[in-house]
């Protein structure tokens, strides 16, 4: 047994037992003293229908700076090393990551990288569940992996991504991509919206108040991001709570 | 529903037991490309189907859709006579109560499941192979596969330890791991696949499929 696969089992051993998040974050930042990767990051790609890439990060240990704008600036959907996790099951450092000369959004996003020091990178992806899948990505200004390095930094991030995930979902987290959770009431406004009803002729039906009605559909508008009502019926109708 | 063949009832469902080994051929061989199992007779047969072995099939109008092999491990096995090199932390657990999960796969036409969801005959196989270990004692199953299902066991409750690194092999990656049962195996698998609204042993409502099995049904 080489010693970077020694090095893995032992750290697999502790990131099962993590209990906290700030447990795997430490876990992985001491990895990378070990495997020489300065930052990493654990996360899920968006669904399509995603408006926003912020929800999607599990474990995010990035330069500050740098994970304000990809966040920000939704670079999750035009990075190539994510759009790259998409159509592979095998690990791949962010050079195989292809992307064609005009891909203009992708070359910034590679290109700012490393004004954060990251220039170089590995990338795990993780794909169990349906839907967009997710990885871990491990950045540094130069990474030298041996194949053997790689076997071992695909297995820590097979547990590191399983327990991140794992804790989120115990800890009661809304998931990045669930449905988000609507009370019968909204539903009922959103229903009558749908139906073409005004607020006021929804209030009539549902025997309440105008404003009542109103404060429903705003309410379900904010936990479906929508900014105006018609958005907001075609949102809750796409993810299935209306039909 | 999931059928479970063992020494007890092979005998009586010699037509099963063919429809699986046809099943075998066309998914494994002919669609994976598995070329040194193939065989002129379209039936995939290894030196591992024998005595001891428990076939898991999922049955969708009688026909195969879904299947995993249960190998004991007090005989050789896969990992001790194919894939040794995938068990780099040295000897792997063996014993009465440790099988080894081979063969597991889903005809292609059935993976299309809904979205958000994975398969009725693939959720039917991972439950069955929960229930099959619980039922027998089991301590746990062996299996070397890409590790995309070792997070997949992780998130159905199984305790999994690596026996070793991810291996190339191919062109993708394989591993042998350890995948303990614990008490939440069985309910965390049909959480995971969607099913935890129907207990195993409440009554059916015809709402309900029932996807697994049965074992007790199956010996009655």
């Amino acid at each position: 047994m080489t010693q970077d696969s020694q090095k893995a089992f032992e750290i697999v051993a502790r990131l099962k037992e993590a209990s906290k998040i700030s447990d795997i974050l430490r876990e992985m930042r001491a990895a990378g003293a070990s495997f020489g990767y300065d930052v990493f990051i654990i996360t899920n790609l968006p669904a399509e229908h995603e408006t926003s890439t912020q929800n999607c990060a599990l474990v995010p240990s990035w330069p500050e700076g740098w994970r304000k704008r990809y966040f920000e600036r939704d670079y999750l959907r035009i990075d190539p090393v994510a759009n790259h996790v998409k159509r592979t099951t095998e690990p791949f450092l962010w050079s195989e990551a292809p992307y064609r000369s005009d891909e203009a959004g992708a070359a910034r996003v590679m290109d700012e990288a490393t004004e954060f020091g990251l220039s170089q990178g590995f990338c795990v992806p993780i794909h169990h569940l349906t839907g967009p899948g997710g990885g871990v990505s491990f950045g540094a200004s130069r990474l030298d992996l041996s194949e053997d390095a790689k076997a071992a930094l695909h297995l820590v991030s097979i547990y590191a991504y399983q327990r991140a995930e794992t804790l989120i979902r115990e800890g009661g987290r809304v998931p990045a991509r669930k449905a988000p959770r609507l009370t019968a009431r909204e539903i009922e406004c959103l229903r009558w919206t749908a139906a073409g009803k005004t607020s006021w002729e929804a209030s009539e039906i549902l025997s309440t108040s105008q404003r009542t009605v109103e404060f429903h559909l705003r309410n379900a508008a904010r936990k479906l991001d929508a900014v105006n009502r018609v958005q907001c019926v075609a949102e809750a109708m796409r993810q299935g709570i209306i039909a | 529903m999931v059928v479970v063949l063992d020494d007890d009832n092979i005998a009586r469902h010699g037509d099963l037991l063919e429809k699986i080994y046809r099943f075998r051929h066309r998914l494994f061989v002919e669609r994976l490309n598995w070329e040194a199992c193939r065989r002129p007779d379209g039936r995939e047969i290894d030196q591992f189907d024998g005595p001891g072995c428990i076939h898991l099939a999922h049955l969708e109008g009688g026909e195969v859709t879904a299947y995993s092999r249960l190998l004991p491990t007090t005989r050789p096995h896969l990992l001790t006579e194919v894939y040794p090199h995938l068990a780099q932390r040295g000897p792997a657990p063996r014993g009465a109560t440790i099988y080894e999960w081979t063969r597991c796969g889903t005809l292609p036409a059935r993976r299309e499941g809904r979205t958000g969801h994975i398969d009725p005959a693939t959720a039917g196989i991972f439950i069955a192979a929960a229930e099959v270990a619980r039922a027998r004692g089991l301590d746990g199953l062996l299996a070397q596969t890409h590790p995309i299902l070792v997070n997949r066991l992780m998130s159905c409750g199984w305790d999994v330890e690596p026996l070793g690194l991810p291996t190339q092999y191919q062109g993708h990656s394989i591993m042998a791991v350890y995948a303990r049962l614990t008490l939440d195996t069985v309910v965390e698998s049909r959480r995971f696949f969607g099913l935890d609204a129907a207990p195993l042993h409440a009554p059916r409502t015809p709402s309900i499929r029932p996807h697994v099995a049965a074992e007790t049904r199956l010996r009655a």
